[in-house]
């Protein structure tokens, strides 16, 4: 667990011209194969955080190298380095309601060149995998929140990536669910040595990581082993 | 799941929306392909009567803005059959004239000696040979009814059918040819007829002689060897062709408002989707290809449907009584090649500025987006 993923130096994000500083000299480094958990209350700056990590967004000033590309020199749209290297779970799935499970997991590699047939195997896997085999052609208003949240888990593994970021991917599901959707993320994990990056207000989430970081109110506080 | 299945799945998402926005388009399409074939008939039809028989050019007169209401002293006839590089030269009045019930039924006053050269083949009988006799063509006989022999009447005048002829064009085989001075003192328009068939001696050059023609009769005559020169001469099949043009470009820019309501609906409603592509890695040119996509296929749905309804408003036209024998619709494939590129042009411009939109959406401000 030596390489680096994610070096970050510095990280300075304003809103509203300025008056909002929702991230005030962010330093953090992230290693190839972790599970870290970014915890704070409401408004401590970790959805801009992982928006910055998560190419979404541009940092103010600072530095942010992430899968070995540094984020704030890339001038063109970052579309590319999401689609080859990041797979992105959101707290309300964020589905297509009109697409089958299997179609939303394809999703992201419609823009992508190579064997369809290939491509096509590998979201039925990822979906069986999640535990929705007999589920693959049912429409998101026809699954339960966790069953959703794992076509989210699938589909943001489809294009193979090296970093995964959940934003809250529990904040909207039971307790049975949610212990189902965090079991399923960390097996999958360590299966693929993915880099996991879990993005939470509630600790006992937070637990599930391997290395907790806390933010509150823009700024990182003092790292803590979970 | 491809490229292509994901844009018409999002058009069957909101199939009225969809179907609004192809008729838009489709009636247009519709408008272009009617008009059109109707227009192009005419124009076959035209060539095929300048072209008819064994004539190398008529005369109709200068200026006159429909060819029916071509105006030529019949004294003009005699003078040109005089010139040495001309073998025949013979006048024909064409009339609108009320016969059995129809208002429209086209006649020909001829002389019986220039059929040969209007390119009359007889089916039956014989021809004229009397004040009193009419030749029916072969569509007027077989759609009437009407046998030789028969007395029939043409405005109001009591004539015998002695023959039934073909020519192989639509306007002269739906009419009736009669002798020159019994339809001339019908019409009351002694001493006048429509065009005249000039037939020129072999060896003779055609264009020498078309411009004597023109230069003798300055400002009075015009020559017309082609449809371009009927088309230059008499505006009636230009109005056609403007006014279908004018109706299909109107009809045109409706159906493209309604391309650029229906996408600029489906984006506004889709931000949050739009954002999702963005953030699993679709790129903004991505974006706009699925839009664009969606508009462009609305264009070719709606190519489809009007061409149908254009087809078949085309059919209808025919089938009414008045313009039974006037109107044969062609169907070239320039048309339908037409309306295909213009109702493409019509999805393509009218989805353009939803697609830039669709494609400046940003990902973490769509997926805030509720």
């Amino acid at each position: 667990m030596s390489e680096k993923i994610i070096i970050a130096k510095d990280l300075v994000k304003t809103y509203e011209n300025g008056r909002t500083r929702a991230l005030d000299g962010v330093s953090l480094e992230i290693f190839r194969g972790e599970a870290v958990a970014i915890c704070g209350p409401s408004g401590s700056g970790k959805s801009t955080l992982l928006n910055l990590i998560g190419a979404l967004d541009r940092p103010d000033s600072g530095e942010l190298i992430v899968a070995g590309e540094n984020l704030v020199r890339q001038r063109s749209d970052l579309a590319d380095f999401r689609a080859r290297k990041l797979g992105l779970i959101f707290q309300l799935h964020n589905l297509i309601p009109a697409l089958t499970a299997l179609e939303n997991v394809l999703i992201p590699t419609l823009g992508i060149n190579g064997g369809r047939r290939e491509i096509q195997a590998q979201a039925k896997m990822l979906l069986e995998r999640v535990g929705l085999h007999d589920k693959t052609h049912r429409r998101p208003p026809e699954l339960s929140g966790g069953e959703r949240q794992r076509v989210a888990v699938a589909r943001a593994l489809v294009n193979n990536p090296e970093l995964i970021l959940a934003d809250e991917p529990t904040g909207s599901l039971d307790s049975k669910s949610e212990k189902q959707v965090l079991d399923l993320l960390r097996e999958l994990q360590t299966e693929r040595g993915v880099t996991l990056i879990l993005v939470t207000h509630d600790p006992r989430v937070a637990q599930s990581a391997d290395r907790v970081i806390e933010l509150l109110d823009g700024c990182v506080r003092a790292p803590v082993a979970a | 799941m491809s490229f292509t299945s994901l844009v018409l799945k999002n058009l069957w998402r909101h199939k009225i929306r969809s179907l609004l926005a192809i008729t838009g388009i489709s009636l247009g399409i519709a408008t272009i392909i009617a008009l059109g074939a109707v227009a192009d008939g005419m124009e076959q039809n035209l060539i095929a009567t300048l072209r008819s028989g064994k004539a190398d050019f008529s005369i109709g007169q200068a200026n006159a803005p429909m060819i029916i209401l071509s105006s030529v002293p019949q004294a003009r006839v005699a003078e040109i059959a005089r010139w040495e590089e001309v073998e025949q030269a013979v006048g024909a009045l064409v009339s609108f004239s009320s016969f059995q019930n129809n208002p429209y039924f086209m006649a020909i006053g001829i002389e019986p000696e220039a059929l040969d050269l209007g390119g009359v083949t007889i089916l039956q009988g014989r021809p004229f040979a009397r004040e009193d006799e009419i030749l029916l063509g072969k569509m007027t006989a077989g759609t009437l009814n009407i046998s030789l022999g028969e007395s029939v009447s043409l405005d109001a005048q009591r004539l015998r059918v002695v023959g039934i002829y073909e020519t192989g064009n639509l306007f002269q085989d739906a009419g009736a040819l009669l002798y020159l001075p019994t339809l001339q003192k019908l019409k009351n328009r002694s001493g006048e007829i429509t065009v005249i068939l000039v037939k020129a001696k072999a060896g003779a050059d055609l264009n020498r002689l078309t411009e004597r023609v023109e230069r003798a009769y300055k400002n009075e005559l015009v020559t017309l060897r082609s449809a371009e020169e009927f088309n230059r001469n008499y505006q009636s099949l230009s109005l056609v062709r403007a006014g279908s043009w004018l109706v299909s470009l109107l009809a045109l820019v409706i159906g493209g408002i309604g391309v650029v309501n229906t996408m600029m609906m489906s984006v506004f409603e889709r931000t949050r989707e739009i954002g999702i592509l963005r953030a699993v890695g679709w790129r903004r040119w991505r974006v706009l290809q699925l839009v664009l996509g969606e508009s462009l296929s609305l264009g070719m749905l709606a190519a489809l449907a009007g061409t149908l309804m254009g087809w078949a408003l085309a059919r209808a036209v025919v089938l009414l009584p008045q313009a039974r024998g006037l109107i044969a619709p062609a169907y070239g494939s320039e048309l339908f090649l037409k309306a295909l590129a213009l109702s493409l042009v019509v999805g393509l411009l009218g989805g353009l500025y939803p697609a830039y939109r669709a494609s400046k959406i940003l990902p973490q401000e769509a997926l805030r987006y509720e």
